[in-house]
């Protein structure tokens, strides 16, 4: 086993060997990690699992790049919409970048060697979302990505624009799509416009990318002012220490000369529910990306009945919920990303044995962007 | 000139009749002869408790919907003329375009008089003319409960033919969403407190009806009514109370228009505001909750003129004389009606 996997560690990163002829032989086993019993140790367990082989449709993919989300950590600690016990037998983490190993049957939509990523919800290709389609998502419902193989359905793969390397394309179906679908295609930001984010986590700093790219005014929020002065690095505008600032809705109101703001990413959940709607200007839009009671620390409190909803109907204001996005939407994203020449901040590369650390420095909250996992 | 004042009417249920000079119009304003108004549930509010201005002066004039006739041109006023039908919205500085919240401080039988009276001078720009075939009574019911369901149907809510719609108990809003919806070709469901008025809201245009006593999770009758799917577009002029219930009645991509936001329940009771548990419907369902504050000058122009184009006759329930004001507020109180109380003056 050790033989084996160390041959594939080895293996350069664009893998042209490996694609040019087959697969190593016998290589009929990879190593996955399961979630196990996570929610109790905070450790994932390393298993071998088969080798999987693409079906009619589907193509082998050798996964390069993943990483962990708010989200993964939910899913493995909860279960989230499954039960606890369904998700220890499961492979976690929805992100995903790599390249295509193998084609089944059929497969017409891309060709050995491409450098591929897909949302997690793999189901949602185009136009409008249906619910049905979450039955089908990777890290909950279906393994995700952190694993050495995937066979994946092909109509759900994107290729991945040459200027973007496998590690960036990875920090991308979450967090990053997210954002895009909060700020550019439901929250269809303009130039000149102000966003705010709640909190330094993957979206927020994805859509400070995002709305600085439309040319709008970004102000961020943290309980740190040195997460701050990164994010103005990144290209925030302005930042409010939400921490020496409870009320940071009346911060938004003095950076604004009164007016507020246009666009307010709340991925926090209803805690922050009046804040975000006492900070939005008239024809504001409240982007809701988190629905559990958390405040702007991450910590659960008490859910208490929101009171400034009659804001909505005073300032004419929208709260839509983000449910990631479409393959379509993530095709317009990484050709913008081409176009402007944006790359995801990443704060930490971890490699695939050194797992649990990459979890255990993601869960201290102290690093600012993606934390990747090169496969 | 006649008006009513708001007065003790917190305490007493009544408006005091008073004598006013009859007001002259200024460079650029318009003197009204006011032909009908008539109470909406906003009124009720304003003058019982206030709403977000607090507590109403004594001698405000209520009420917030009119239709009249021009009876005097102020200076420069030159695109009416005497004897012209005319209305308008009640925040009148919402002419076209995007609404701002600076617009509510200028809203009439709230921080302005209202329109229980035989005279008013408003603003020229704010002014629509009311087409021939609608009358002083039909368009005197439109202001607010008429444009505000306009706005969260047709305006904001956009909804489209073969859709399904949802309102919440029998109102103003509610009969003129009905109205809207069917003129557009949408499937309707209404839920009321009462067998019977399902049955009147049915004879408007309704195909469907729930009764949220017998089902008090009425979000399941409406799930079995679209074979799973949910509602399209929830009418939720109740407020925060319902909110999980709206959430729950939704399919995938739902819009929720927000037009009431106290934490009141389906028929109207105040109930301590507990937090919404189904939010998290926002995201899994791609829902959209959208606030509607009544709507502007342009979007009023638009109704009037698909009204015309497509015969739609506003329901009255009951037609009351300007001297029977008191009379009018205690019979649309009790909540027996369905469609609107008109005064005619």
């Amino acid at each position: 086993m050790i033989g084996q996997v160390g041959a594939r560690e080895q293996a350069p990163f664009d893998l042209k060997a490996v694609i040019g002829g087959s697969r190593p032989k016998g290589h009929e086993s990879m190593r996955v990690f399961e979630v196990g019993d996570f929610a109790t140790t905070g450790r994932l367990r390393m298993v071998e699992r088969s080798d999987p082989a693409p079906g009619p449709g589907e193509v082998l993919v050798r996964i390069r790049s993943t990483g962990p989300n708010a989200r993964d950590f939910h899913i493995m600690k909860t279960g989230m919409m499954g039960s606890p016990a369904a998700i220890a037998a499961h492979i976690p983490m929805c992100d995903l970048a790599g390249e295509v190993l193998e084609l089944g049957v059929g497969v017409t939509q891309v060709a050995l060697g491409d450098r591929v990523t897909m949302p997690h919800y793999r189901l949602w290709l185009d136009g409008n979302w249906d619910e049905s389609m979450k039955n089908v998502d990777h890290a909950q419902t279906i393994d995700g990505f952190l694993r050495e193989l995937a066979a994946l359905p092909a109509e759900a793969l994107i290729r991945i624009p040459d200027p973007i390397s496998l590690e960036d394309a990875g920090t991308l179906p979450s967090a990053g799509l997210t954002a895009w679908n909060a700020v550019i295609e439901a929250g269809n930001i303009q130039p000149g416009e102000t966003l705010v984010t709640i909190g330094t986590g993957g979206v927020s700093v994805f859509a400070a990318q995002w709305g600085k790219m439309m040319g709008a005014r970004v102000i961020v929020t943290s309980s740190s002012d040195e997460k701050i002065a990164r994010m103005k690095e990144i290209g925030a505008d302005d930042g409010i220490n939400y921490r020496t600032h409870p009320d940071w809705h009346k911060a938004v109101m003095e950076l604004t000369g009164g007016k507020g703001a246009n666009l307010v990413l709340n991925n926090v959940g209803m805690a922050e529910l009046d804040s975000c709607l006492e900070s939005c200007t008239s024809g504001g839009r409240i982007m809701s990306i988190g629905a559990s009671p958390v405040n702007k620390g991450r910590t659960w409190i008490n859910a208490s009945a929101p009171k400034r909803l009659g804001l909505l109907i005073l300032r004419d204001l929208t709260l839509k919920g983000v449910i990631v996005g479409s393959r379509r939407m993530f095709v317009n994203m990484l050709d913008a990303m081409v176009e402007h020449n944006v790359r995801p901040v990443i704060d930490r590369y971890f490699n695939f044995d050194n797992v649990n650390e990459a979890l255990d420095y993601a869960a201290m909250g102290y690093k600012l962007g993606k934390i990747v996992i090169r496969v | 000139m006649r008006a009513f004042e708001v007065g003790e009417f917190a305490t007493t249920r009544q408006v005091t009749m008073v004598e006013r000079p009859d007001p002259v119009p200024g460079p650029g304003e318009v003197l009204v002869r006011i032909r009908a108004t008539g109470p909406n549930a906003r009124d009720f509010q304003i003058m019982s408790t206030g709403i977000w201005a607090g507590p109403p002066s004594k001698h405000l004039v209520p009420l917030c919907d009119m239709a009249g006739e021009v009876a005097a041109l102020g200076k420069g006023v030159t695109n009416f003329a005497e004897g012209d039908r005319v209305t308008m919205t009640h925040y009148w500085q919402w002419l076209d375009g995007a609404w701002d919240e600076n617009m509510k401080r200028e809203d009439h039988a709230q921080t302005l008089d209202g329109f229980l009276r035989e005279l008013a001078v408003v603003r020229a720009e704010a002014l629509i003319r009311i087409p021939d075939p609608i009358s002083f009574e039909a368009a005197g019911t439109l202001p607010s409960a008429g444009l505000t369901a306009w706005q969260a149907v047709v305006e904001t809510g956009r909804v489209q033919s073969g859709e399904t719609l949802v309102t919440i108990g029998t109102g103003g809003v509610s009969v003129f969403a009905v109205q809207w919806a069917k003129m557009i070709g949408a499937r309707v469901i209404v839920t009321s407190s009462s067998d019977e008025k399902i049955e009147r809201m049915k004879a408007i245009g309704a195909d469907e009806g729930i009764n949220y006593r017998t089902h008090p999770k009425w979000y399941e009758q409406v799930l079995a009514l679209t074979r799973g799917k949910g509602a399209n577009i929830v009418i939720n002029n109740v407020g925060m109370a319902e909110l999980d219930n709206c959430l729950e009645a939704c399919a995938s991509g739902g819009r929720i228009m927000f037009v009431g936001a106290s934490p009141v329940t389906a028929d109207r009771q105040l109930v301590a505001p507990e937090a919404p548990r189904r939010l998290g419907l926002l995201i899994i369902r791609d829902l959209t909750i959208k606030g509607i504050v009544v709507g502007s000058r342009k979007m009023f122009e638009n109704m009037l003129n698909k009204m015309a184009e497509h015969a739609i006759h506003p329901v009255i329930d009951r037609t009351f004389a300007f001297e029977e004001a008191n009379e009018a507020l205690t019979y649309a109180a009790k909540g027996d009606k369905i469609g609107k109380v008109v005064i005619r003056l």
